[in-house]
């Protein structure tokens, strides 16, 4: 297998491919969405992460194995959510959109969706796969700067709360 | 007891904010808060450079009162150099932060600059309250460490400090090792402390605006 980020950076460039085709109003729940669940994750994960670690304890699992689950818990909700978003009617902003926003935004949301995965994957050590080092540069830079490494529980609900506000605004 | 004060005056900020922002509209918030972003990015990330470019200002300003330009002019450096010997930086150790603060003060009033070009397009609304609030707390997060007080006190930080050992559990040895030694090298060439300012503001700006006029022309068709 190739370097790891070049599998990412393809899954994202593809979801800029489906924005491209699916236009931005229907990019735009899909953010709200992703961003909703990145809120959820990230908050459990910094602010209820020891309360979970010791009711863990208590039945016997240690802090890494727990730490292991909780990273595949997220990468199994942010997969499913995505999967949910774009399959069906979910929430969509109103007016018909436009192709070359949808592509910016379907790229945001490959970020979003599969960044977040990536992150939760590489602290788990990437469990299925087998990643070896020596890492490149590319993926050195790009490993800091996914969103659960640079942005807060606040950043994503005051963004999906502002963008709901956006959507039923008159 | 601190905390407790500290905690009322993020809520006095958010809420004058908030205040001005209904009365003077969304546009004008939305621009000021990519101003005052964009400020307290560079505080964050380039203040003592700042300060040390305001230090100069100063003195060159003192120098040229002084008449250490016309002293140039004729060729008396010596002069000169002894004129700006005798003048005080003032911004330095315990002050440097009044310099910090005052540049804060410069997007503040780009607000009431903004807000004046605005005027005849003001619309009053909610949306202006949301994000004179998000304002208010910006302002605030940026103001009370330079006021004195623990920067981690304020309860919700949007960015996360860059921490590069922080990036994998020490698991595999060589691969924690690696990608935390290259991390920390990118973070050394002080790119890393940027990016996620950047991201993040952009993020957001780009979200909110699309979101804004994705929903705009939807009603209007």
């Amino acid at each position: 297998m190739g370097p790891i980020e070049f599998f990412f950076i393809t899954l994202i460039v593809l979801m800029g491919l489906v924005g491209l085709a699916r236009r931005s109003n229907r990019e735009l729940g899909v953010t709200t969405l992703l961003l909703l669940t990145l809120f959820v994750i990230t908050f459990l994960e910094t602010e209820v992460n020891e309360q979970l670690m010791a009711v863990a304890g208590r039945i016997g699992i240690s802090e890494n194995e727990f730490s292991e689950v909780f990273d595949l818990v997220a990468v199994a909700v942010l997969l499913f959510v995505g999967f949910i978003s774009y399959q069906g009617e979910t929430l969509v902003f109103p007016g018909s959109g436009s192709s070359g926003l949808g592509l910016v935004l379907g790229l945001v949301n490959g970020y979003l969706l599969f960044g977040s995965v990536w992150h939760y994957l590489a602290q788990a050590n990437y469990p299925f796969v087998e990643v070896v080092p020596d890492f490149s540069a590319l993926y050195q830079l790009l490993l800091p700067l996914l969103p659960p490494a640079i942005l807060t529980w606040p950043y994503f609900v005051f963004l999906a709360v502002a963008m709901l506000i956006l959507r039923v605004l008159k | 007891m601190a905390v407790f004060l500290m905690l009322i005056l993020v809520a006095t900020i958010m809420a004058a904010f908030g205040v001005a922002g209904y009365l003077r509209g969304a546009r004008t918030m939305v621009l000021s808060l990519v101003i005052l972003f964009a400020v307290v990015g560079l505080i964050e990330t380039r203040g003592e450079q700042l300060v040390t470019y305001l230090n100069g200002l100063y003195m060159g300003v003192v120098l040229t009162l002084r008449s250490g330009l016309s002293d140039i002019a004729s060729g008396d450096l010596e002069s000169a150099a002894q004129k700006l010997e005798g003048i005080e930086k003032p911004f330095e150790g315990g002050t440097a932060n009044l310099g910090l603060m005052l540049i804060l003060g410069i997007a503040i009033v780009a607000f009431f600059i903004v807000s004046a070009i605005f005027k005849k397009k003001r619309k009053t609304g909610p949306l202006g309250a949301a994000v004179g609030i998000v304002y208010g707390y910006l302002l605030a997060a940026a103001l009370l460490p330079l006021l004195g007080l623990p920067a981690g006190l304020l309860p919700i930080p949007l960015l996360r400090e860059f921490d590069p050992t922080a990036l994998q559990r020490p698991q595999p040895v060589a691969a924690g090792a690696g990608a935390a030694g290259g991390a920390a090298q990118i973070a050394q060439s002080g790119l890393i402390n940027t990016l996620p300012l950047v991201i993040a503001v952009g993020l957001a700006v780009l979200l909110l605006l699309s979101a804004r006029q994705t929903t705009k022309s939807g009603k209007k068709g």
